[in-house]
């Protein structure tokens, strides 16, 4: 048994649009970060099934894998980011079986088994042979919840793939056969476009190897169990030498905000009139549903964005066309960066600022605590809204009224959300600072519950209140303040 | 089944999925003390011990469950 490292990788863009092309997966959860900021994994991530290819590749290559393969059996544990460096080491090894893991940093990531000794005679296929022929697709198919896959099936055609995948996995080509990893890089295809597609999570797969396979040119799948309970959908695949099973979860899909015309029937027309908030983070969630609300009460609203402008002038779009033309405006704002600068031309002097400007909240953690994540939390929650403040209140002689969002999780400190918890504890203690000094910024602060947006969207799903019957009382609150000198 | 059968089965059942034979439940066990029994294996567990047993958890369970004591205690009155 050895725990070294036996090899390591970055996996950069070029090899996510390599592998897309490979493997037909083109899932933007891959390949589009602004998109794959809202999905759990929060940034853009590394195709799992190149990771387990590379991994094959490596320990075939290091002569661990001598005398046959009978089967392969892979769990996806966590997702690996784009551009950070994962190792392959093994973990366990003896004359039956090859146990070996990825991890990023002491995160295991992948867990893999290898059987040993020889694939399986025959084709040994239980799939229909009539199944569709399933081509390469720009978008992945959209199921909206697990009975929709219910019957799903059809065939992969490999050939294309087999080559590009024998250039680049010599050895596991070697080892497996090309088809055979051809075969398995067409897995991620199957779960990123086909089934479940856009909202998937690939979770594991198992696979037989078989001898002699008849059908060498391609793969067939069919759906043979799903669990609405939990999302998820089980996948029978055969051809091209292996057959198997495949795990995949639906993901929920990005959390839409109550429109404006569900707004404006709970607020009054001239509720908030005279107004003028600035949103930091008003692109989405919190910060959209609150630029809304204000909108909706005939107040005027700034909203920022740090990287989601689409979705800021979409916004910025449903409030104006329903409010007035100037009812929205948008700028970009990072809390990373001084607020002066930024500020410098903004066009008005804002009467309220809430200030709902995060970074991804749910990550995944070797350690208990994590200094550098800490510091970053700090920075958005803290000094992000210390130095916002400070410059909106020099900038004008207009008393000015802050939202600053706390969180409950502040009191139950949640597993693994320890640097979280006490940034916003931080910055709680910032703002009683702020209001028992004579600054002309007061501030509100609320310890929101688990709302459904984005950053709480889960498998499996977790209970989370409704974010307008929650901020609608927490704004009117803060609205009401803003004759307070 | 006793208890500690069924916590037997648990190990057994985790171990497999994990890969990793070192894992020794007890009823105190949380799942954040076990390496890499995150949320979707998490799930993946629960449906193989319901596969095991010929059981069906509901959601509700499965989301509250705050040790593997309640797991225990929860299959041994669907088992009765």
């Amino acid at each position: 048994m050895s725990n070294a490292t036996l090899a390591s990788k970055t996996f950069d863009s070029s090899d996510q649009v390599f592998f897309a092309r490979l493997s037909g997966d083109f899932n933007p959860i891959h390949m589009d970060p602004l998109a794959a900021r809202r999905t759990q994994a929060g940034a853009a991530v590394v195709h799992g099934m190149h990771a387990v290819l590379w991994s094959l590749d490596r320990l075939a290559e290091s002569g661990a894998v001598k005398g046959g393969i009978a089967g392969l059996k892979v769990q996806f544990a966590q997702f690996i980011p784009v551009g950070s460096e994962v190792g392959l080491a093994i973990r366990r090894r003896d004359d039956k079986s090859i146990r070996a893991e990825l991890a990023l940093g002491g995160l295991t990531t992948t867990i893999l088994k290898l059987s040993l000794g020889k694939a399986k005679p025959g084709d040994g296929s239980v799939l229909a042979q009539e199944s569709p022929e399933t081509g390469l697709a720009e978008r992945p198919v959209e199921l909206v919840d697990t009975g929709a896959a219910a019957g799903v099936s059809g065939r992969m055609d490999i050939v294309g793939a087999a080559r590009s995948a024998e250039d680049r996995f010599p050895h596991a080509a070697a080892a497996f056969g090309s088809e055979r990893i051809a075969a398995l890089a067409l897995l991620s295809r199957l779960v990123g476009m086909i089934c479940p597609g856009l909202h998937s999570i690939f979770a594991a797969f198992a696979i037989d190897l078989i001898e002699t396979p008849q059908r060498r040119d391609g793969l067939w799948f069919s759906v043979t169990g799903t669990d609405e309970r939990f999302r998820m959908i089980r996948i029978a695949v055969n051809g091209a030498g292996i057959d198997g099973s495949v795990q995949a979860f639906l993901r929920w899909p990005p959390v839409a905000q109550a429109s404006m015309r569900d707004i404006a029937k709970l607020v009054a027309p001239a509720e908030f009139a005279g107004s003028t908030a600035l949103i930091v983070g008003g692109s989405r969630g919190l910060g959209a549903l609150t630029a809304k609300v204000v909108s909706a009460g005939g107040g005027k609203v700034v909203a920022s964005y740090a990287t989601g402008r689409q979705e800021a002038e979409q916004l910025a779009e449903e409030i104006c066309s329903h409010a007035s033309q100037d009812a929205c405006r948008i700028i970009p704002y990072d809390a990373r960066r001084g607020a002066a600068d930024q500020l410098t031309n903004l066009a008005c002097d804002p009467s309220h600022l809430y200030y709902f400007a995060t970074t991804q909240i749910a990550r995944q953690k070797e350690e208990l605590f994590v200094s550098t994540l800490f510091d970053e939390f700090i920075q958005v929650y803290v000094k992000g809204f210390h130095d916002c403040c400070r410059v909106l209140g020099e900038r004008t002689a207009r008393p000015l009224t802050a939202f600053y969002p706390s969180s409950v999780f502040v009191e139950d400190c949640p597993t693994g959300m320890a640097e979280y918890s006490m940034a916003k504890i931080a910055g709680e203690n910032l703002c009683n600072s702020m209001n028992r000094s004579a600054g002309r910024v007061r501030v509100i602060v609320a310890r929101l519950p688990r709302l459904r947006t984005d950053q709480t969207a889960t498998v499996p799903s977790v209970e989370s209140g409704d974010p307008l019957e929650v901020m609608l009382p927490i704004i009117r609150e803060v609205q009401s303040s803003r004759s307070v000198p | 089944m006793t208890g500690q059968e069924v916590l037997d089965l648990l190990t057994r059942v985790l171990r497999d999925l994990l890969e990793n034979d070192s894992i020794v439940l007890t009823t105190a066990t949380r799942r954040q003390e076990v390496p890499n029994w995150d949320s979707l294996m998490y799930i993946n567990f629960i449906v193989a011990v319901e596969i095991e047993l010929g059981i069906k958890f509901k959601v509700a369970d499965v989301e509250s469950f705050a040790n593997v004591g309640e797991i225990v205690a929860t299959i041994r009155t669907m088992l009765k």
